[in-house]
């Protein structure tokens, strides 16, 4: 297979299969540990996420339940299941255009399982890139990093334990606790936005291999615009601004790997949020401001 | 010189900082990862190291580094600049049982929420909009700046008294002074908007429930 078929069999193994695993979540000098339990059954996802500070969430049957020991509490979310690690990035079509996608040549021999090295390399500065050991045997991927331009680490996952198949007992699609007696709370869901046509005719100088790929609008007024290269997601939000002592003309920040820059000027405010590098939010942000300008300036009779 | 050519074997003490070192660089192999993730789940010392190794690394990298606080205080931190609302969370605070349970909760709900805040204001959350005031609540205000003020304290503070809100931007760690000489943003504003970023990129509730399971700050 060539990387390309590797990335997808990932993904659908991350469906297809069922496993039980011990995954470790890294991110700057955080570190989180869970447990998952995964599989199809008629159809269906079932799976079962347990964090070692009590809280459990089961996805099955078309609900997800978040069940919270302390509070003995069990709110539930109605929708169709699809996995909670299902967050690898499908395989974009354009994805050769700003990433090299290619299977390293070391292989590594992870506790004497096969593995493959799968890496998605950022072309320039505007997006991170991903890196995947996917274990040969069930295509799971034994450990994920986010990495920047520099090859710096901004993210990992890393599958600890790992039992497929028949190893899965039935019981760990069960909540670890009783939840008999413990307060039942149903959660609604939002129908969905409704597509409207976008502020500008067109949103120019966005970096390269970005462009618009959605934009809503509500009832007030707020428009919220993806924009994306195919695998890297950057939002921006526009909305009516005149004035708050909360907002500031210009500012920054970060959380986790994503970045937020936002701006007010000709009484509105945008903000851009990304799991990008700082300087492509900033750019869709001038770009936003660019675009509005001429807009308006193209307004006047 | 490297210390193979000093011919000195690590101790293992040496060999566990090293490889605590790699890790958060993202240099430590899968197979070490997983025998040293094991140790770390039985040494408490341990962990406290990959945090001091995690912060370091940062510094190094010229990255803000987040502050390793307890959440309760961190939260209480974060909202300062809305005093009725710290209040809130004192109250909150000081029933650790409830609170706990809020930190901790998956908060697949904090995104939605946030979202129906943002997303869908239709469904009867505040807005922040200025051209769509609210009527105020004392009728003996007078409108305009302070009401106008007052309005978007209560949607502030709308959106932090949320305490899947506030757990979710307890955990984040959100980082300030990204770049020097540029302001921070408020940390619930990061926080709101990141959140609905999720919500808007993964729109499926389930797919940000992983995330919001590992941000469930401590207890």
């Amino acid at each position: 297979m060539d990387a390309h078929e590797w990335w997808h069999a990932m993904n659908d193994a991350l469906i297809q299969q069922t496993y039980h695993a011990t995954v470790v979540h890294q991110s700057y000098s955080r570190m989180e540990r869970l447990q998952i339990w995964h599989r199809l059954k008629d159809g269906q996802v079932e799976e079962h996420l347990w964090s070692p500070r009590g809280r459990e969430i089961i996805c099955a049957n078309g609900k997800m339940q978040v069940i919270a020991p302390q509070s003995r509490s069990v709110t539930v979310h109605e929708f169709n299941a699809s996995s909670l690690l299902n967050s690898v990035p499908k395989v974009p079509m354009n994805v050769d255009e700003h990433y090299l996608v290619e299977l390293n040549s070391d292989s590594p021999v992870v506790f004497g399982r096969s593995s493959i090295e799968l890496s998605i390399k950022p072309k320039d500065q505007y997006r991170f890139g991903l890196r995947f050991i996917i274990d040969v045997q069930s295509h799971l991927p034994l450990r994920s990093e986010v990495v920047d331009k520099e090859d710096h680490v901004q993210e990992q996952w890393i599958f600890t334990e790992l039992q497929t198949a028949q190893a899965v007992a039935e019981s760990g699609f069960n909540p670890m606790v009783d939840v008999t007696g413990f307060t039942e709370v149903h959660e609604a869901t939002s129908p969905p936005a409704i597509a409207t046509p976008m502020p500008f005719k067109s949103l120019g100088h966005l970096p390269p291999g970005f462009s618009v790929t959605d934009s809503r609008q509500d009832d007030h007024g707020r428009w919220r615009i993806v924009i994306s290269d195919g695998l890297a997601m950057v939002s921006a939000f526009i909305e009516p601004d005149a004035g708050s002592p909360f907002l500031q003309k210009h500012s920054e920040g970060q959380i986790g790997t994503s970045r937020v820059v936002s701006d007010q000027w000709m009484g509105h405010k945008t903000t851009v949020v990304g799991d990008v590098p700082r300087v492509t939010v900033a750019e869709v942000a001038i770009a936003l401001r660019e675009n509005f300008e001429l807009s308006a300036q193209a307004a006047v009779p | 010189m490297s210390r193979d050519e000093w011919n000195e074997p690590l101790t293992p003490q040496q060999r566990i900082d090293e490889q605590v070192s790699a890790l958060v660089d993202g240099e430590l192999s899968l197979e070490e990862s997983v025998l040293l993730e094991k140790r770390l789940e039985r040494n408490a010392n341990l962990q406290n190291r990959v945090l001091r190794y995690g912060l370091i690394g940062e510094l190094i990298r010229n990255t803000p580094t987040p502050h390793a606080v307890d959440v309760t205080a961190r939260v209480r931190q974060a909202l300062v600049e809305s005093p009725s609302v710290g209040d809130r969370l004192e109250e909150s605070a000081s029933a650790p049982s409830r609170w706990q349970w809020l930190s901790g909760l998956a908060v697949a709900a904090a995104v939605m929420v946030v979202t129906v805040w943002l997303v869908q204001p239709r469904f009867g959350s505040p807005s922040p909009v200025a051209s769509n005031p609210p009527v105020a609540a004392n009728p003996t205000e007078k409108p305009g700046v302070v009401q106008m003020a007052a309005t978007r304290e209560s949607d502030h503070e709308h959106v932090l008294a949320d305490p899947l809100v506030a757990a979710h931007l307890a955990h984040h760690e959100p980082y300030s002074y990204v770049t020097p000489g540029i302001k921070p943003m408020p940390q619930a504003e990061m926080a709101r908007y990141v959140a609905a970023h999720v919500a808007l990129v993964t729109p499926s509730v389930e797919q940000n429930a992983l995330m919001n399971l590992l941000a469930d700050g401590d207890e």
